[in-house]
């Protein structure tokens, strides 16, 4: 058998020079036949005419024959195209593979210069995606209006007062529903130990306001609202906790504040409009009142109807009433929100923060990564020259490079899936609760798509110029000897230079950010809270009406409540009050008004804090004249106040305040005496603006909720124990909340400070490494690049002091021009987040100067080794590798 | 040709085995089935190249030109070892196909009458 095919090589080729004619191909092979067989008949006697036609006959339909074979033909030239393409994709992969493989040390760099940025990203990514981009679980969301009063003179966003709430309704014609809610707590018992829960007290149409159905039975009615009727729609939280889920749960009973009321309805899960409730109940009919603000008011926008529109709507509804009634109405104003702004506003500049950042890490990864696939260029060289001489085309060339590049997006994209995870994990354990929805975050199909498409893009872009660059080689670059570079050549090349001012740039930026909110956290820190927090313990009881509905009922629980308390062992000192520093549970708001002795109009506004005797001691408050709230300020005795030293100031400017007599209203005017000026006390956060306030007598003002304040040198747990069964002693059904030593309560005052600074560090380490390892590189590779012009140099007679000197003194303007960019890119862009700093210049002058200086010493270290290492070349050594 | 579709399928297994002898031409394909199969099955010259092509493009066969005895160009096909797998597994289910319908047409008894409840 001569001639026939020995294996698949052969095969190939033949098919390479001759297959492109297939038809040619079939005609010569029917033509062969046909001769074949007329010989076979000739030599039985016929004449070669006779022949030739009777071999065609025997053929059949010959056209036919044609046509089949071509067709056959034509899909299996397809078919071989197909596996030539993808060949050609897993023969560049595998190259791709290889070379990164015979890398190690360079593949490692790269795959994680590129896998932190999109990491970061993308887990970032991952929580704004679930906080801000998912739709909110209220199918009404798109009409859902929040609307506020605001308040005189400024004052900001208020909550309702009750008798404008119904002239809203009456009058706007925007709205095709209007709520309004109550949002406290209340006590339940008969479920187990007696427990505070969220409970808020809303209006009827709630559920149609926000579209949601209850997952069981109904939202009460408008007539279960007027009638104040005993009934309760539950959370499905508490659904879950109290009656394990139990599908028969209406018209079981739950007793709330020591009354039953009849279940009627339970919501889903994430059912929450404008807070979370374990229990809904029927808020009661709307009062008169127009001066008392405590109500939140959400409301459905009638189809069509816009934001714009209801708001100057509410603006002419809002005039008509101050017009109407000026005493109350006169000066306030209105403000209509969209749910989604409200829900999730305060949130937005938080994350835009994160996401910038990691953006920032992400851009000086991929300009790194950029960088080492420039510097690798000269490795490459002779391997492309090469095969361009061998016919790849530039266009061949490059699509190897760049899928190179894939693989190496591909293990990044990888790598930063798990890095998005652990940082998502991170975040979660350390956030202090302050962002909504962090419970939907997750590394989903959204986040992954992300992650991979990030890496592929950045691995692109990065590779891309290296990839033009290299395919610019000609064959004959080979022979003109590549590899010796001509000296200084590419070690100064300004595409690498441009990338690494850039890249320290971004990290000053970053770090110019961080060091900003480390100084906010300082100065915080710094804060003199002006009331003692070490040893110190709290808690928070709650009285029903229903059980102490008498002055005197409530004076001797907390009388009875203060030595059951002192008898602990270990605890010194006790006191309590309607509201202590940093308290987070929604206390009596700033609402007392102190008049002038003779009753002229109100001059001041200011939080009234009910106090026990004892109050100053057990919180460690100075007094700074006169005396504190003692035992002497019974419900008989004159009413006695104690002013802040800042309110005293202000209310009596020049004058000594002690002994004055002011005016007080709670309910109604009532004359008092000023018994003693105490230190200003931070009691809303060391950071916030503070209202000067006073303090009355909790024996003279009835207040049911009470926070106790305990001085012990005792562990939190030992006393609480201790707490728990004093009260039960008191009053079994009475649940103790709010337990925490007033440590804890600082430092959760201070978490958001302190994980918005702890991330941007984070992300400003990273930045800044990930700049000086950039430098580092860039330095090494044109020290190696340039060894034997060093090296000629040392053998000429150079001073070795004096390369060094040049390289670090590069590496040195590298890092000045980087450092300049950052800071005047600082100045523009520090103002975005001055809102979030606290007694910090966004352009503070000090840390701009100790970012730039630190900066320039990490550039200068950075540059150093490349330097150190230049120095060392041995001249022969170079040379002779020439 | 009354019974086409058979054929076809039948075609693809006759060309397999045919080549299993070893790389041909078309023509000695034609003048090996003539020879060994006589009379039984007429096959028309030119239904074998379709055939051969689609066989060349399920990769059971392979091509390329070579030299004839005679010093002639002629188109050679050679069995692939997928096409000697395909061979194998066609062959034993022609086997079990034929013995089946050789026990049907074989037959001595008649249906089982169905058994009556009396």
């Amino acid at each position: 058998m001569n001639g026939a095919g020995e294996g698949e090589p052969r095969w190939r080729r033949y098919l390479r020079f001759h297959g492109r004619d297939a038809a040619a191909d079939t005609e010569a092979e029917l033509a062969f036949h046909i001769a074949e067989r007329a010989r076979l008949y000739e030599a039985r006697g016929m004449t070669p005419e006779e022949a030739h036609r009777t071999a065609v006959d025997r053929m059949g339909d010959l056209d036919l024959v044609r046509r089949e074979c071509a067709r056959e033909d034509r899909s299996a030239e397809a078919r071989r195209q197909r596996r030539e393409r993808a060949s050609t994709l897993t023969q560049d992969l595998r190259i791709g593979w290889r070379s990164l493989a015979r890398r190690p040390g360079f593949a490692t760099i790269a795959v994680l210069t590129l896998a932190l940025g999109v990491g970061a990203t993308a887990g970032i990514f991952g929580i704004v995606d679930a906080v801000l981009l998912r739709p909110l679980p209220y199918p009404t969301e798109d009409r859902v209006a929040v609307v506020w009063e605001l308040g005189p003179e400024d004052a900001g966003r208020w909550t309702a007062a009750p008798g404008k709430i119904a002239d809203w309704r009456r009058q706007a014609g925007s709205f095709a529903a209007l709520a309004h809610l109550w949002p406290s707590s209340v006590t339940l018992t008969g479920t187990g130990e007696p427990e505070r829960i969220p409970g808020v007290y809303a209006s009827s149409e709630l559920a149609t306001v926000f579209g949601v159905s209850p997952l069981l039975g109904r939202w009460f009615s408008a007539e279960e609202v007027e009638g104040e009727s005993r009934v309760a729609v539950l959370g499905h939280d508490l659904w879950v906790r109290a009656f394990a889920g139990d599908g028969e749960v209406l018209g079981r009973g739950i007793v709330v504040d020591g009354t039953r009321h009849d279940i009627v309805g339970v919501m889903p899960a994430d059912f929450a409009p404008l807070g979370d409730a374990d229990v809904w109940l029927p808020v009661g009919p709307l009062a008169d009142a127009r001066g008392a603000h405590y109500l939140r008011v959400a409301g459905l926008l009638e189809a069509g109807v816009t934001f714009e529109a209801a708001q100057g709507e509410m603006e002419l509804i809002v005039e008509r009433g101050a017009a109407a009634y000026p005493d109350t109405d006169a000066g306030y104003g209105i403000e209509i929100v969209p749910l989604r702004e409200e829900e999730l506003g305060d949130a937005r500049p938080v994350l835009r923060l994160w996401l910038g950042a990691v953006v920032f890490v992400l851009l000086i990864g991929a300009a790194n990564l950029a960088n080492l696939l420039l510097a690798r260029i000269s490795t490459r060289m002779p391997e492309i020259a090469l095969r361009r001489s061998l016919g790849a085309s530039r266009l061949r060339v490059v699509r190897q490079l760049l899928t190179e590049n894939l693989v190496l997006a591909a293990v990044a994209g990888v790598v930063a899936i798990g890095l998005a995870l652990a940082l998502q994990r991170v975040i979660l354990s350390l956030q202090p609760g302050t962002l909504p929805r962090l419970d939907d975050v997750a590394v989903d199909g959204r986040v992954v798509l992300v992650a991979m498409g990030l890496a592929v893009a950045g691995a692109l872009v990065a590779g891309l110029l290296p990839a033009l660059r290299l395919s610019r080689l000609s064959g004959s670059a080979l022979v003109d000897g590549i590899g010796r570079r001509t000296a200084g050549g590419i070690g100064r090349d300004r595409l690498m230079t441009g990338l690494i001012v850039g890249e320290i740039g971004i990290a000053v930026v970053l770090t110019v950010g961080a060091a900003l909110f480390i100084q906010t956290l300082r100065e915080l820190n710094a804060v003199d809270p002006g009331f003692a927090t070490e040893g110190r313990v709290a808690f928070r009881v709650s009285l029903p009406q229903s059980r102490y509905g008498t002055d005197e009922q409530v004076w001797s629980f907390y009388r009875d409540l203060r030595e059951e308390l002192q008898s602990i062992p270990g605890v010194d000192a006790v006191a309590a009050s309607n509201g202590i520093p940093l308290e987070a549970v929604p206390w009596f708001q700033a609402s007392g008004i102190v008049a002038g002795p003779d009753g002229e109009p109100p001059s001041m506004s200011a939080p009234f804090r009910i106090v026990t005797p004892g109050y100053f001691d057990a919180l460690g408050i100075s007094i700074l004249e006169g005396r504190p709230i003692d035992e002497s300020d019974r419900a008989e005795a004159p009413m006695a106040v104690v002013v802040e030293r800042r309110l005293a100031e202000s209310f009596f400017p020049g004058g000594d305040a002690l002994g004055e007599r002011v005016r007080i209203s709670y309910g109604d005017l009532i004359d008092a005496r000023v018994v003693g000026i105490a230190a200003d006390v931070r009691q809303y956060g060391l950071g916030s603006a503070e209202t000067p306030g006073l303090y009355v007598a909790s024996n003279q003002v009835r207040w049911s909720s009470h926070t106790f304040v305990l001085r012990t040198s005792q562990p939190l747990d030992v006393v609480a124990s201790a707490i728990r069964e004093r009260v039960d002693r008191l009053d079994a059904d009475l649940p103790v909340y709010g337990l925490a030593t007033i440590e804890d309560r600082l430092a959760t005052s201070l978490g958001e400070q302190r994980f918005r600074m702890t991330l941007l560090s984070t992300f400003a380490g990273l930045a800044l490494l990930l700049g000086v390892v950039g430098v580092y590189g860039v330095l090494s590779y044109a020290v190696t690049q340039r060894s034997r012009e060093i090296g000629i140099r040392l053998a000429l007679g150079a001073n070795p002091g004096r390369v060094v000197g040049s390289i670090v003194r590069w590496g040195a303007l590298l890092g000045a021009a980087g450092i300049a960019i950052g800071l005047a890119a600082s100045y523009g862009m520090t103002t975005l987040v001055e809102d979030l700093l606290f007694e910090v210049g966004a352009r503070d002058p000090v840390i701009f100067i100790v970012v730039g200086v630190s900066t320039a010493l990490a550039v200068v270290a950075a540059s150093w080794l490349p330097a150190r290492r230049a120095a060392l070349v041995d001249p022969t050594e170079t040379l002779r590798r020439e | 040709m009354a019974d086409r579709r058979f054929l076809m399928g039948t075609l693809d297994v006759l060309l397999l085995k045919t080549l299993s002898w070893g790389p041909m031409h078309g023509f000695a394909i034609a003048l090996w089935l003539e020879q060994t199969a006589g009379q039984a099955l007429q096959i028309e010259d030119g239904s074998l190249y379709p055939a051969l092509h689609r066989l060349e493009r399920k990769g059971w066969v392979t091509s390329s030109w070579g030299t004839t005895e005679n010093n002639r160009r002629a188109k050679y096909y050679e069995l692939t070892p997928a096409g000697e797998r395909r061979l194998a597994q066609e062959t034993s289910e022609w086997a079990r196909f034929a013995e089946a319908v050789g026990t049907v047409l074989g037959a001595t008894r008649g249906p089982v009458p169905a058994a009556a409840g009396s």
